[in-house]
């Protein structure tokens, strides 16, 4: 029983279709009609569950085919005649002439708006349809998908709805097609909206949708969607012929503030138009249209525009403007080249500027100074230095306003990027080295600040001024010649006592530890050492000689500095160590201090260094019975001669010489400062002049007045001052030279020793980057310290002359 | 080429024929000639051929009895002479280079008979002054034809060309030299090309600027300054670039011949 009801459950369809097979014209006539039905809107009237089951009877009778084949030329009926004729009739001739002067742009828009959105409406609608009529033969499509022969009828119907609605002709005289002139229109559309009118976003969005809904073939590939293969294209070319006139008029029109402010602008509309009108998939593409057309073809000439380009900008601080730009250059160029290029030629030729004044300022005392010495009653000369100070502290300044400034830009309106934070810190080490004096001038302003005379300014203001003289050291190239320039400075203010205080030397020192490295202060380190020890031992002479005082009732006071030779820059020439004769009452000091110090250290040798000291004495002047005494500091030399005249009434300049052993050129200085000098003329001197001879005459000089009881003697500066400066500066180059030299080859040898073989190129590159950290050496003279190393056989050529190398040669 | 061996290698060599077959490879040529040099202790004689070189080689000796195996000054000019070659002539830097004399006009026995050994052919011995002065002859030819054999003899040259216990030859004496390996009619290399009379504006250029005594590696790089200037496009200098390692001297020359051109217009294509 079971299994009869099962068969007749089997059967029971079966027999029921054979019943009506010979039907099925009269079925797709059901079918057919609803379908007409649905087109038309009409779809609330009939049954889903009966089409769907005449469908499915059509299909169970393998009348599958039948049925597609039908639907196919009903659906082409359809589209060929209800639906073209709609969108045909609005292809008005206002928007098919469009282009054209005499169509006005209001009557083109709202024709194009009515196609658009037949358009889009007849595709919207149509798809519903189609999809319902899909919904129906579901069957149909299961079994001959399934199959693997033919796509799904809602394809065929849309890729029907491609070919006979878009692809037909507008009319029949005009080859353009609906697809075409729907293209056109969105154009012109986007057109209007760049120039600035309102267009109906939602409807472009609504055809653009439309396009990539519909697919060139049947397979439905992605990259085959109408979207993509028609408009895309046309789009993105007719932007780019936009841009690339917006960015010929902008140049020829606009300034640079202007150009970067609109590109950024069509920067932004463009992405929002892909994000609100057209498609995502188009806003990297339209973007780097922009990027290219209107950006990257103008940039490096809006940079350089003249009036309002970076230099404007830069000079005027629009920080605003500069990012933009910054932005705009960095879209196109990570490398920012037109950017930097531009950054680093201002900056040198800013810098460059203060170069000159700066070297301006350093040679111009020599005018006003060469008519002062002819009138040697006004006055101490003012010190030479001072000139090369100012000079110095100036450009120092400068260049700091100048980082400053560019500090700012990098930071607000570069971002903080690293590209040009390389190629500013290039920038200003390149004109900074352009000044031959760098190092010189930012010892120079350290030295100013570092000393106490500067004391129109608080601590903390000194201590802004150091550290961002000490930002400057990592711009030198020649930090062997700032060295030895700090070195000589700092020794000069720890031995005059001129420094503000040892523990801000000692900060500065660690300072520059911490930019050049510990090997860098080392000699610096040793003069403080040098100078802490001499306190000490002061103190402890003091107490020794205490303890003699009580037997030898000395009047003069000792304080000293002993110093070890070889880390003090003083240059002594042998006159100058040349046994000077002190008063009897120093020289007994002197001797006693010397007892005292050998017998610490064993084995060590004193030179007293005369040209050096600086003594403070009493001095009484009697007049009209009247005495006045006067404290006087004096160098030592001035010294010596002074103590003289307690027991000489007169004595000529060879007489003095004779007992005191000064040598010659310290000795007319020294005569100079207590004879000539207007202010302090201790002495009187026979012939009263500027010049002093081997036979003048030196005497006590009653009338001596000055309006402070105690002054200070300076020792007249030589007269050939700057000269000698400049050779100083001669002399410190030279010995850096010879300094290199020594480092280059050491250099040389110590990379070859471990290397064993080189190119020449790596040789090179090697020794350069080991001694950059010091100095930026020549090429020319790592080839000539190679040279001599293969003279001297340490290195010899390798055997290829096309590719020369080197051998250490052990 | 006959290449030469340091002393320490040949005392190796010695004990390699008795012991060990690690130095098996060396040339039958070379342990010949050791063996030659040894003759006393050795067991195989010395062929006929090395007995005629011993021969020419003893006719030319100045003093027999205090150095009997050198050749000195006398006996080399002799010994020149017989050769036929002229004093001026590069083909005298040849024969001291295949002789291995330990200086300028002089000729040790063992460089004597190891040089004409090896240029010796079983067909064709050298051991006759008439028949060494054949292959003179044909050495003097190789100087024109082959660089490389000339460039061995030039660098070689650097050590007869400088006095004893220098570093350096003496500028006038290294342009005799140079002007023997580099000028016309001396068996050497002419250094001119068809733009440039280069020997010209290098004695030009030295003698003004540099000064220098000449060292070993300058006397070297300036065949290689040759060589360049004379390749093929070579005379235009493009081969020359800042970051190259010429020797200063080098650098200077090509910058005055630049400079040169400049001034006088001429074609430095």
């Amino acid at each position: 029983m079971s299994g009869r009801a099962r068969g007749g459950k089997i059967r029971a369809p079966r027999r029921a279709l054979t019943k009506d097979d010979v039907d099925c014209e009269s079925v797709w006539e059901v079918l057919h009609r609803a379908f007409r039905e649905i087109h038309a809107r009409n779809a609330s009237q009939l049954s889903f569950e009966e089409l769907f089951r005449n469908a499915y009877k059509l299909v169970l009778k393998k009348k599958g085919e039948f049925l597609f084949e039908n639907v196919k030329s009903l659906e082409i009926s359809i589209l060929d005649t209800d639906v073209k004729s709609r969108i045909v009739d609005l292809a008005t001739p206002s928007l098919l002439l469009s282009g054209s002067s005499e169509t006005s742009s209001v009557e083109k828009r709202t024709a194009g708006e009515r196609f658009i959105s037949a358009l889009t409406k007849s595709y919207q609608d149509y798809s519903i349809e189609v999809g319902m009529i899909t919904d129906v033969l579901m069957y149909m499509d299961r079994i001959s998908t399934a199959e693997g022969r033919k796509p799904s009828i809602f394809t065929i119907a849309l890729g029907l709805f491609r070919e006979r609605i878009l692809r037909a002709a507008v009319s029949e005289e005009l080859s353009m097609s609906i697809l075409d002139l729907l293209e056109m229109t969105l154009l012109d559309m986007i057109a209007l909206e760049r120039s600035g009118e309102m267009i109906d976003r939602p409807l472009i969005k609504a055809s653009c949708r439309m396009l990539e809904n519909l697919y060139e073939t049947i397979t439905e590939e992605e990259s085959t969607k109408l979207y993509l293969t028609s408009f895309e294209p046309k789009y993105l070319d007719a932007s780019r012929d936009y841009y690339r006139n917006e960015g010929q008029l902008l140049l020829q029109e606009a300034d640079a503030t202007t150009f970067c402010s609109q590109a950024s602008r069509r920067l932004k509309e463009e992405s929002e138009r892909c994000q609100q009108s057209l498609s995502r998939v188009t806003e990297p593409k339209i973007i780097a249209v922009i990027e290219k057309e209107l950006i990257a073809a103008h940039i490096a000439e809006v940079i350089n525009l003249p009036g309002t380009g970076i230099r404007a900008m830069i000079t005027n601080d629009k920080i605003d403007d500069l990012r933009n730009l910054y932005d705009l250059v960095h879209r196109i160029d990570q490398r920012l080249k037109p950017l930097k290029d531009a950054v680093h030629n201002l900056v040198l030729e800013v810098g460059e500027e203060i170069n000159k004044s700066a070297l301006q300022t350093a040679s111009e005392k020599q005018q006003p100074k060469a008519p002062e010495k002819k009138e040697p009653g006004k006055g101490p000369p003012p010190k030479p230095l001072n000139q090369q100070t100012v000079a110095a502290v100036n450009w120092v300044e400068e260049v700091l306003k100048l980082k400053a400034k560019y500090d700012k830009l990098w930071e607000r309106a570069f971002r903080c990027d690293g590209v040009m934070e390389k190629s500013l810190e290039i920038s200003f080490q390149d004109f900074i080295n352009g000044n031959s004096r760098a190092p010189e001038f930012v010892s120079l302003f350290l030295d100013q600040y570092l000393k106490s005379n500067g004391k129109d300014k608080t601590e903390a203001e000194v201590d802004a001024l150091l550290d961002s003289g000490v930002t400057l050291l990592q711009y030198l190239a020649d930090k062997d010649i700032l060295e030895s320039y700090y070195h000589k400075h700092m020794a000069k203010r720890l031995l005059m006592n001129k420094t503000i205080s040892r523990d801000v030397e000692r900060s500065m020192l660690s300072k520059m530890k911490v930019k050049l490295g510990n090997q860098f202060t080392v000699k610096m380190e040793g003069l403080l050492k040098d100078v802490e020890l001499s306190e000490n031992l002061t103190k402890q002479y003091k107490d020794y000689a205490a303890k003699l005082e009580a037997k030898k009732s000395s009047k003069v006071d000792l304080e000293m500095h002993v110093l070890t030779m070889t880390v003090w820059p003083i240059f002594t020439s042998e006159s100058e160590l040349r046994s000077c004769v002190y008063p009897a009452e120093v020289a007994q000091v002197k001797e006693s201090f010397e007892k005292f110090y050998l017998g610490k250290h064993t084995g060590r040798k004193l030179t007293w260094m005369h040209h050096m000291g600086e003594a403070t004495m009493r001095a009484t002047f009697k007049k009209d019975g009247q005495a006045v005494t006067y404290e006087v500091a004096v160098p030592t030399f001035c010294m010596m001669v002074l103590m003289l005249f307690n027991d000489h009434e007169k004595l000529t300049f060879d007489e003095i010489q004779q007992l005191t052993n000064i040598p010659t050129e310290q000795l007319i200085r020294t005569m100079q400062s207590v004879a000539v000098a207007p202010k302090t003329r201790l002495l009187k001197k026979e012939p009263m002049s500027r010049d002093v001879n081997p036979t003048d005459e030196f005497s006590h000089n009653p009338d001596f007045k000055h309006q402070f009881r105690k002054f200070k003697v300076a020792l007249v500066s030589e007269q050939s001052n700057k000269v000698e400066n400049a050779e100083e500066r001669k002399e410190t180059q030279k010995k850096a030279d010879d300094q290199r030299g020594l480092l280059v080859d050491a250099a040389v040898v110590r990379i070859m020793k471990a290397r064993k073989s080189l190119t020449h190129q790596q040789l090179m590159t090697e020794t350069i980057q080991i001694l950059s950290s010091r100095f930026q050496p020549e090429v020319a003279m790592i080839k000539k310290k190679i040279e001599t190393l293969i003279d001297r056989e340490y290195l010899e050529r390798g055997p290829d002359p096309a590719n020369p190398s080197y051998n250490y040669l052990a | 080429m006959p290449k030469r061996k340091a002393p320490t290698e040949e005392a190796s060599i010695e004990t390699a024929t008795v012991t060990k077959t690690k130095k098996a490879k060396i040339e039958r040529r070379k342990t010949t000639t050791t063996t030659l040099h040894y003759s006393g202790t050795l067991s195989s004689g010395p062929t006929p051929v090395q007995q005629n070189i011993k021969k020419v080689f003893d006719s030319y000796r100045d003093d027999a009895v205090s150095e009997p195996d050198m050749i000195g000054t006398d006996g080399a000019m002799r010994y020149l002479s017989d050769l036929n070659v002229d004093l001026e002539d590069a083909t005298v830097m040849a024969i001291f280079d295949l002789l291995d004399s330990p200086s300028m006009g002089e000729f040790s026995r063992e460089g004597f008979t190891s040089g004409w050994t090896s240029a010796s052919t079983p067909s064709n011995p050298c051991d006759t002054i008439d028949r060494q002065a054949l292959y003179i002859k044909t050495l003097q030819s190789r100087l024109t034809s082959d660089p490389a054999y000339f460039r061995q003899v030039y660098k070689n040259a650097f050590k007869y060309a400088k006095p004893p216990n220098q570093r350096a030859i003496p500028v006038d004496d290294a342009f005799a030299y140079w002007d023997m390996f580099f000028r016309a009619g001396h068996s050497g290399i002419e250094w001119n090309t068809s733009s440039t009379k280069w020997m010209d504006l290098w004695t030009d250029f030295y003698k003004e600027r540099v000064k220098r005594p000449v060292n070993k590696d300058l006397w070297n790089q300036v065949a290689e300054l040759v060589k360049k200037t004379q390749e093929p496009g070579g005379e235009g200098l493009g081969w020359w670039s800042e970051d190259g390692a010429w020797p200063t001297a080098v650098d200077d020359f090509v910058a005055f011949v630049k400079e040169k051109r400049a001034v006088g217009g001429m074609d430095t294509s």
